[in-house]
């Protein structure tokens, strides 16, 4: 219930409070960094904060990321009936806006339209329209945009007045993984907060608290692909990715002799499952989106696993994934440089897919860059 | 909870309550509606993310066997109500998570539902009127101030102020204003007060046509609070809540203009006709219907290009200057719809100057005009 369960955080932690403290919270927050290391749980604290009855000072730093913040804390009291709402998530003055919001529209034309990002029509209805009354329970209304980052280029200038000027007590929160992908002129309107990675040794502890019956190992790995990123870490989990990242490492050491169409119908048939299982835990998302999660899940295990192999071939020990695989490749004749490049490659396909580009477009384009970067594998039974 | 209802009483508040519950929205509870029974009587709440209506079944409509509060899915329940054939339904629940599945049984002749039920404290509570009411009017009266104002707030604008309807309650007078920009109607009415100060607040559009559908017996005292950021509106039966609209509304006074020396009095079915027929020869083009008047007649006059032209002539009582200007004809016959009075009064000033059109002394409704060459 509390804002301090949002863990690891100092910076976004540190300025939230300070803005609290000091009572000039802006109107307008900007989270930014990976996905799954706590923005949205955090925005959603910070929200309760605005509307709880009582909010609550704890007389010392209840987390060592705060030890030496000089001003009073600031956290929602979890009793009033405005906490109790916002933890059933049916506080009326609490907006959750997301991607596939498109579906609730009044409107025949643009519920039927396959969701592409957050489009002028959605941003309309449920934030420029919506902000437009006073809050039901009186203190605050608070805006929470999921996803950003996919906010069109044209609901972005829509929403520039909004962001500059709402009116009262209107607090809008952003939550993007890409700064970039924001107009200069959304950016400016709002105040930047960076979310960092968490430690690989909170995300690993972390699940084998919360998910049952893990070994040490495979968490280790979870939270070691997940990259510092809690939330993927329990995807990963949910999906038991540990079978893809053999599978996929397999694929891409074989990837110098074998043809690429075959080996690309089994990564999009791959995509597919797990897309699909994407879609069991959010039923709002279309077929292609599952498709291109699913996809770009693959993208950052092969991602990872060049990782590994630049690692291996400067001679770094730290945080390797798939240490002995990665021997074998850097031993059959993979540098850093086509490690790097491969990496690169990686990177633009899941940009490819972010702009629409056809997914089995995308994943040949991927394969037969790879397939020029590696080497033909050593015959398994030879090693 | 355990209650005996009138199944026609129910099946009444039921479509009340389904007016108010939201087809598709952000927040599934808000499906629900919530039956709150008391020692004597039952509340029926339901919200979208805008509005809030408690509806009330008193004696004779409903008999309380234990008290207690049950949250179900609106339209189940009231496809159930309709469907049913008996005089009396018994809703009975245990309160929610004393056993495993939180269950409502609905019972009438021959017929058991059970319907699932959610957390009633999950539901955010709808606003029960306050005991410091700001004013009184008759529910007649608020219909007739609602009926003039609520057709010409704007829709989905930006300047939030004006999606609204300004309520401005000095004295015992209380003055509805609404306005798109183009147009702006007023409306005078009076209402009870006990000394209360005055109060400017915008309400909602949605909550109007609710207040219209709602609250309809004709001399019925609807009490009216308002508050910081809401305003609540309540009826014996009924009570409606709605969050008020954020910003400044333009100062209306300043619009109506004052020095109009062109007037004529219309019978108000002959001119919502003429402008009709006038309007059936205008396009996104041009959209306006020429008005030109001169000593006693009236000539309305359209032309839509490559379609063709339309002229309707009135008699008129009219003696001055002659005059030519264009007007929306939407504007007009959105209007006059409005107008329960046999005549109307037009006021004319200049070409490029404000039409004003009236009915008594209370309701007004101002039209910019529209350029015509």
């Amino acid at each position: 219930m509390s804002i301090f369960e949002v863990r690891h955080q100092h910076r976004a932690q540190q300025i939230v409070q300070r803005a609290l403290a000091g009572g000039r919270l802006p109107h307008a927050y900007l989270f930014h960094g990976p996905d799954g290391i706590g923005k949205e749980m955090l925005a959603e604290r910070l929200a309760r904060i605005l509307l709880c009855e009582n909010p609550v000072h704890p007389p010392t730093p209840p987390i060592e990321e705060l030890a030496g913040f000089d001003g009073p804390l600031l956290d929602a009291c979890g009793w009033c009936q405005d906490c109790i709402l916002a933890q059933a998530r049916t506080h009326p003055d609490i907006h959750l806006i997301y991607n596939e919001l498109h579906k609730l529209h009044p409107d025949p034309m643009v519920r039927n339209r396959k969701g592409l990002g957050l489009t002028v029509d959605v941003i309309r209805h449920f934030v420029i329209n919506a902000v437009g009354t006073k809050p039901l329970r009186g203190r605050a209304k608070v805006f929470i945009i999921r996803q950003a980052d996919r906010i069109t280029a044209g609901a972005q200038n829509a929403l520039l007045k909004t962001l500059e000027e709402p009116p009262g007590t209107t607090y809008l929160i952003l939550l993007v993984t890409n700064l970039d992908r924001l107009l200069p002129t959304t950016r400016s309107r709002c105040q930047a907060v960076p979310f960092g990675p968490l430690p690989i040794e909170f995300v690993t502890a972390t699940l084998q608290e919360v998910v049952p019956d893990i070994t040490p190992e495979l968490a280790g790995l979870y939270a070691a692909i997940a990259q510092g990123s809690l939330g993927t870490a329990q995807r990963y989990c949910q999906d038991s990715l540990d079978a893809y990242n053999a599978k996929i490492i397999d694929t891409l050491g074989r990837l110098g002799s074998a043809s690429v169409p075959p080996i690309a119908k089994q990564w999009l048939k791959d995509a597919e499952t797990l897309g699909a299982q994407f879609r069991n835990r959010d039923k709002g998302i279309s077929d292609t989106e599952a498709l291109r999660r699913g996809l770009k899940t693959l993208f950052c295990l092969a991602a990872t696993w060049f990782g590994d192999v630049l690692r291996v071939s400067v001679g770094a020990q730290q945080s390797l994934t798939n240490t002995a695989q990665a021997r074998q490749m850097t031993g059959a004749g993979v540098g850093a440089r086509q490690a790097a490049s491969a990496i690169k490659a990686v990177v633009d396909a899941e940009r490819h897919l972010e702009r629409n580009v056809s997914t089995q477009l995308v994943v040949e384009g991927l394969l037969i860059r790879l397939a020029r970067l590696v080497p033909v594998a050593p015959n398994p039974d030879n090693s | 909870m355990k209650v005996q209802l009138n199944r026609g009483e129910f099946a009444d508040a039921m479509g009340v309550i389904s007016s108010v519950v939201p087809t598709r929205s952000t927040k599934p509870i808000l499906r629900c509606t919530l039956l709150h029974a008391l020692k004597d009587h039952c509340v029926l709440t339901a919200a979208d993310q805008e509005v809030g209506i408690g509806v009330r079944m008193v004696l004779n409509q409903v008999e309380v066997g234990e008290e207690g509060r049950v949250l179900v899915a609106a339209d189940k329940l009231a496809q159930i109500v309709r469907e049913s054939t008996t005089d009396t339904l018994e809703l009975e629940a245990a309160e929610f998570g004393s056993e495993s599945d939180s269950v409502c049984h609905v019972r009438g002749k021959g017929a058991h539902f059970q319907i699932y039920c959610q957390d009633p404290n999950d539901f955010p509570p709808v606003a029960e009127m306050s005991k410091e009411t700001s004013f009184e009017l008759n529910a007649k009266e608020l219909k007739r101030l609602s009926e003039w104002t609520v057709f010409a707030a704007a829709k989905e604008s930006t300047r939030y102020a004006i999606n609204g309807i300004l309520w401005d309650k000095h004295g015992d007078a209380l003055v509805m204003v609404a306005t798109d920009g183009r147009r702006l109607a007023r409306a005078v009415g009076t209402v009870r007060t006990e000394g209360t100060a005055d109060i400017r607040a915008i309400v909602p559009a949605k909550a109007m046509h609710l207040f219209l559908r709602v609250m309809a017996d004709e001399e019925e005292p609807i009490r009216v609070a308002i508050a910081e950021t809401q305003i609540i509106v309540g009826s014996a039966r009924a009570t409606i809540s709605a969050g008020l609209i954020e910003g400044k509304f333009p100062e209306y006074q300043e619009v109506i203009p004052a020095d109009c020396d062109k007037e004529i009095e219309l019978s108000t079915l002959e001119l919502l006709g003429a402008v009709r027929q006038a309007a059936l020869l205008t396009n996104e083009d041009s959209k306006g219907v020429r008005f030109a008047l001169s000593q006693g007649d009236l000539t309305l006059s359209s032309r839509a290009p490559e379609q063709g032209e339309a002229t309707v002539s009135l008699p008129v009582q009219y003696t001055g200057e002659p005059i030519d200007i264009g007007f929306n004809p939407v504007f007009m016959i959105e209007a006059l719809r409005a107008v329960h009075d046999d005549t109307v009064r037009l006021k004319l000033k200049a070409p490029k100057r404000p039409g004003v059109l009236t009915v008594g002394e209370d309701l007004l409704h101002v039209v910019m005009p529209v350029n015509l060459s």
